[in-house]
């Protein structure tokens, strides 16, 4: 009995160390072709922000297409939580081997960490590369009285304060380009917080706020069309190729107001191999070349040209130096 | 004469064959977490969501929607026969109707409720199909400040509606209104009570916070009671109403579907408000107000119109200005979002067929729930046949994967396990959690349209008068407490004449039945 038992345990151990073994061997296996045979098990992107907004579905049409072309599926996570900077942390916190990305914005990776104390920083991610971005307009009502974006920030040069402009949310962009445009250039506009589109619309239909600094959505590009939003001013670099005749804000004499746009990043934790990264880089500007997912996305929203790791971690690191001394403690 | 047109091409997309079907499903199911005291349309609809990323755009809206009218009628089944409110908006249901089943009269307050929930409900989709567009140009007159008086009027309502005891419910109101200060700054963005939690920066969720105080706390306590609690005994007969009970209860159907159909319209309104603005009305109306909470047909009759009718006008914001009034229709806002509609001005020009065909499906889906509850009413009951343990641990379970589900963040789960053993203790010392819920979800709206409100006005506290939406308000809110203070000062001099020392009657204005703070801690976990 004794005897059977030994050779049980014997054997047991033997298994047991053969599979240890060969673990050991598909391990470093991995680790050397990390960009050949990546993905080996379904991707997680996590989602900061709730099921059903535009971030949502660009992230959503991106993980259909590199699923479809790297083999494994790309699996969305919403994880809203904590205004995004769950979903954040997660993502800084997971083991750097690409089974883990997630959307970000500057708003989660540069903002929430200034502003609040955040067991992560932009430091803790590493860029892959830009799945859309969305700019951001200035917008009045029809029965405003200000003509032209000259007149309207005349006004606030007038009346210092007395310009109200609704933005989308008191951590957003739009809210820090108008503390620059005090800090920098001495013109006060009042920023009304509001969340999201749908409540910054109404404020403005309703005559409760002067103009809008809101992100070029949808549902705002369709209210210019049919007139009830007059676009004043574009706050890229340069014009926008379907509002050609209306001025950005540096043409408008703010030649640094040039960082509203969101940009909708894939980010992965810091450490993450370069194959991988450059393979995800890879893929990512083929899906963003696809009729399908440029259709999905909206044309106006992927870039022209693809911003790869490196462009977007310095566009990234650029915004938080400019925006440290405004928000830091 | 186009509305007529309109609403033909929405027929047309309504009688399709998958879309009936979708309609059924809807009122189906509505009806029966209506039912099941345990799910509310908010985690059945939240639930729902990844389905209808499968389905075409129309099924999936026509669906929910359908979800959230049809749980309407079921809700008032388990508040007339268990004093169990299925969903929020039926808890003053119980006032009445639970008295009625005690009388024997169960099949005509289910009966008149059906009959009115019907009414309620057409008049509303007619009301829809007509003056959408113009009500739009209505709504969005309300400001920020105009949002702050409709909040003081809605927390007044609460407090002053809510429970026997106005000093509880102003406590409970004030914790409510506290935890909703948890999570982030609304203007500055800085980080306020989150003891350096991650997950508490977004503020605690609301659905948590409803489920665990109204589900776990309910279920905790109904560990304490014997299991015979939930079975249906009472003999459903005589659901038809008779001419007298149309008769006493015609002008309180009338009056319920215009009512509902307004504060419906209003952001923030919808269900519960509408109901208990009901209830308070018809009871002031009456000859007799002490017959409320023995047993008025009229105390049932017109809440369960007015719940109708507001649910499905609480559409016309979200269709015409893109704007979800309550939680049930951010979910249905975000259905649409899902497949790249988004709600607003252009949706009936962009999206007939979604407009109208969502319209058409109302008309079909409120016929299906008549013919579903008048007959049928006995076999919707029959799900109440399982045993109270087996319905407390499935609906447990529902819980807890439904609060996971919203935000993937197992915090919320801790949540809602904190707040059900917080919610139990309230029962055990007669504090009522409804203030507390609903300051909750009204004190961040509250304290962002303020702060817009003295962003916009330079500090000024004159808009508030000079804004003609919250300037009617505020008078109106004024009016209400000085109608209050009057009858009770009249009812004191009353008393100090009569020699006779009686038990005192209860402020007609103010005071619902204490049943209120008995029951409304039952009622729907989850929705607003």
């Amino acid at each position: 009995m004794k005897n059977a038992l030994r050779l049980q345990i014997t054997a047991g151990l033997a298994l047991a160390s053969l599979a240890l073994a060969s673990c050991g061997a598909n391990g470093s296996g991995t680790a050397r072709n990390a960009g050949s045979d990546y993905p080996a098990k379904p991707v997680t992107i996590l989602m900061p922000y709730a099921a059903g907004g535009p971030s949502d579905l660009t992230a959503r049409s991106v993980a259909a297409c590199l699923g479809d072309s790297l083999g494994e599926a790309f699996v969305v996570e919403n994880k809203p939580g904590g205004s995004g900077a769950v979903a954040m942390q997660e993502l800084a916190s997971a083991k750097p081997d690409g089974q883990t990305l997630a959307l970000g914005t500057t708003g989660t990776l540069v903002m929430a960490p200034l502003v609040n104390s955040l067991s992560y920083s932009l430091a803790d991610v590493e860029p892959i590369g830009v799945m859309a971005d969305n700019p951001t307009l200035i917008v009045v009502g029809t029965d405003s009285p200000y003509k032209d974006a000259a007149e309207l920030f005349e006004a606030a040069r007038a009346d210092p304060g007395a310009i109200t402009m609704g933005v989308p949310g008191a951590t957003s962009p739009a809210a820090i380009e108008l503390q620059r445009l005090k800090n920098d250039y001495g013109v006060e506009v009042t920023a009304v917080p509001a969340s999201g589109n749908a409540e910054m619309t109404t404020n403005l239909l309703g005559g409760h706020v002067d103009a809008l600094f809101i992100n070029d959505h949808p549902d705002v590009q369709a209210r210019i069309a049919d007139g009830s939003f007059l676009p004043f001013a574009a706050t890229t670099p340069e014009r926008l190729g379907w509002l050609p005749d209306i001025p950005t804000l540096a043409e408008l004499g703010f030649p640094d107001l040039v960082n509203a746009t969101s940009i909708y990043g894939l980010f992965g934790p810091k450490g993450l191999p370069d194959a991988v990264v450059s393979t995800l880089e890879r893929e990512l500007e083929t899906c963003l070349g696809d009729p399908k997912v440029v259709a999905q996305i909206g044309k106006n929203f992927v870039p022209k040209e693809f911003i790869g790791a490196d462009e977007l971690g310095a566009n990234f690191a650029q915004i938080k130096a400019l925006y440290e001394p405004i928000l830091g403690r | 004469m186009d509305a007529l047109n309109n609403l033909g091409q929405g027929f047309s997309v309504a009688f399709d064959p998958m879309n009936l079907l979708f309609v059924f499903i809807g009122v189906v199911i509505g009806t029966a977490i209506g039912v099941l005291p345990g799910l509310g349309p908010t985690a059945t609809i939240a639930l729902l969501l990844p389905i209808t990323y499968t389905m075409d755009p129309v099924g999936a809206v026509i669906m929910l929607a359908g979800i959230y009218y049809g749980s309407m009628y079921g809700g008032t089944i388990t508040s007339v026969l268990l004093r169990l409110p299925g969903e929020a908006a039926s808890v003053v249901t119980t006032f009445d109707g639970y008295q009625m089943t005690k009388q024997g009269r169960a099949g005509t307050a289910l009966g008149i409720s059906a009959i009115g929930s019907f009414i309620g409900g057409t008049v509303a989709i007619v009301g829809l199909t007509f003056l959408a567009p113009l009500l739009s140009k209505v709504a969005v007159a309300v400001g920020p400040a105009g949002y702050v008086a409709i909040m003081i009027l809605g927390l007044f309502l609460v407090t002053s509606l809510g429970t026997g005891s106005t000093v509880k419910s102003l406590f409970m109101a004030g914790v409510g209104l506290l935890l909703s200060t948890v999570g982030q700054d609304p203007v500055t963005g800085t980080a306020r009570f989150t003891f350096g939690q991650t997950s508490l920066l977004g503020g605690l969720d609301f659905v948590a916070i409803a489920m665990g105080l109204f589900g776990v706390g309910e279920l905790l306590h109904s560990l304490e009671r014997s299991e015979k609690g939930q079975a249906v005994t009472t003999k459903i007969k005589n659901i038809w109403p008779s001419r007298k009970d149309f008769k006493d209860s015609s002008g309180a159907i009338a009056r319920g579907s215009v009512l509902g159909f307004f504060i419906g319209v209003l952001p923030g309104g919808g269900g519960v408000i509408s109901s208990l603005a009901s209830y308070a009305m018809e009871k002031r109306r009456a000859k007799d107000p002490s017959r409320f909470g023995k047993g008025a047909i009229e105390g049932v009759a017109g809440p369960e119109t007015a719940n109708n009718a507001s649910s499905t006008s609480a559409f016309i914001p979200l269709l015409v200005l893109g704007i979800p009034s309550n939680v049930v229709l951010a979910l249905i806002y975000g259905a649409l979002l899902l497949h790249g509609i988004t709600p607003g001005p252009q949706l009936i020009n962009d999206h007939p067929n979604v407009f109208w065909g969502v319209v058409a499906s109302m008309y079909i889906g409120n016929l299906m729930l008549i013919i579903l509850n008048i007959p049928l009413v006995g076999v919707f009951i029959q799900m109440l046949r399982v045993r109270a343990g087996i319905l407390s641990t499935f609906a447990l379970l529902v819980v807890m994967v439904g609060v996971f589900s919203i935000n993937n963040n197992p915090f919320d789960m801790w949540v809602v396990l904190v707040f059900g053993v917080l919610g139990w203790v309230m029962i055990k010392a007669h504090f009522d959690p409804g203030p507390l819920v609903l300051a909750f979800i009204l004190g961040p709206i509250l304290e962002k349209s303020f702060r817009q409100t003295m962003l916009i006005s330079e500090g000024s506290f004159g808009i508030f008068a000079s804004d003609p939406v919250s300037a009617a308000i505020f008078i109106l809110i004024g009016l209400f407490i000085l109608y209050g203070f009057i009858t009770r000062s009249r009812r004191r001099q009353g008393t100090r004449r009569a020699a006779a020392a009686g038990p005192e009657e209860s402020n007609t204005l103010v005071h619902a039945p204490a049943a209120l703070s008995n029951s409304i801690r039952q009622k729907d976990k989850g929705a607003p």
